[in-house]
């Protein structure tokens, strides 16, 4: 009597198809059926997915989730500025009150938020969005800059707020322009 | 050993097979997942290619790809053969002695 089931563990499978991000998943998922309708055990499949997933995470998740790791926090720090400038002191930090720079950084912000949200889901377009917001957020610096020295009549200065926002705009840049993997426009997913 | 597998393999070199010659040559079983990132990299280097089969129902309805040495990857694979022949080459194990 045959004990040996015909069906690859279900939740195995659907881990595999959910969490499993690489182009050949596909292929990957047809050989591991392959090889256990050919009876290789439970314990072998689920032992090959796991292994798949993780090997796959690494693989296609380390340059799009450091992007969004840097591109999350570049929106916090303009929220955060955003805050400053509404009048709010968090502890030891406080910025005169401008309404304009906040609508600026909470514009910056969302920017940002919505590329971080397309990079999450993958589109194509997402190197696009991810590409235009940071070009959003360099030009709300650059305001900000310009109007700071407008202001105070003095040369244009860059204060840590902003030196910060544009180090994680140019650090997403750089891995926008120079990171296309396969040759290709888009970033792996 | 992922090109040299593929050389052995011939037209029938998708994932399982490829697994498998690699268990019957190394006595180690590696992981689908560590063999298709290995090709992956191969890919980009322009040392294999790949195309997409049929899917068929033993494999769940999903396509075999299928992989081939390209040129480049034959000349890697000389290169390769060369280098660690060089290497072995004087040393007291290659000619069957222990140390």
């Amino acid at each position: 009597m045959n004990s040996e089931p015909s069906q690859p563990p279900a939740l195995a499978s659907w881990l595999l198809r959910h969490l499993c991000s690489t182009k050949d998943a596909e292929a990957l998922t047809g050989d591991l059926y392959e090889s256990f309708a050919e009876g290789q055990s439970e314990r072998w499949f689920w032992r090959q997915a796991v292994t798949a997933i993780l090997v796959g995470a690494a693989r296609g998740f380390s340059v799009r989730f450091f992007l969004i790791l840097l591109m999350a926090s570049n929106a916090l720090v303009f929220f955060f500025g955003a805050i400053l400038h509404a009048g709010v002191a968090v502890g030891p930090f406080h910025q005169p009150h401008i309404v304009p720079a906040t609508a600026v950084e909470v514009l910056c912000g969302l920017s940002l938020g919505w590329a971080v949200a397309a990079l999450c889901q993958g589109p194509p377009s997402a190197r696009r969005v991810a590409l235009t917001s940071n070009l959003v957020a360099a030009a709300g610096v650059c305001l900000g800059v310009v109007a700071g020295a407008v202001r105070q009549q003095t040369g244009p200065t860059i204060a840590l707020d902003h030196r910060v926002m544009l180090a994680l705009i140019g650090a997403c840049l750089v891995i926008l322009l120079f990171n296309r993997p396969d040759g290709s426009k888009e970033i792996r997913t | 050993m992922i090109l040299l597998s593929l050389i052995r393999l011939g037209d029938e070199a998708y994932g399982v097979p490829i697994s498998k010659e690699l268990l019957k040559t190394t006595g180690r079983e590696v992981a689908l997942g560590s063999v298709y990132a290995a090709l992956d990299r191969l890919e980009k280097k322009g040392f294999v290619a790949s195309t997409l089969g049929d899917p068929t129902p033993a494999r769940g309805g999903r396509a075999k790809r299928y992989f081939r040495v390209t040129k480049t990857g034959m000349r890697e694979a000389q290169t390769t053969r060369t280098a660690l022949m060089n290497l072995w080459r004087g040393l007291p194990l290659a000619q069957g002695e222990h140390p």
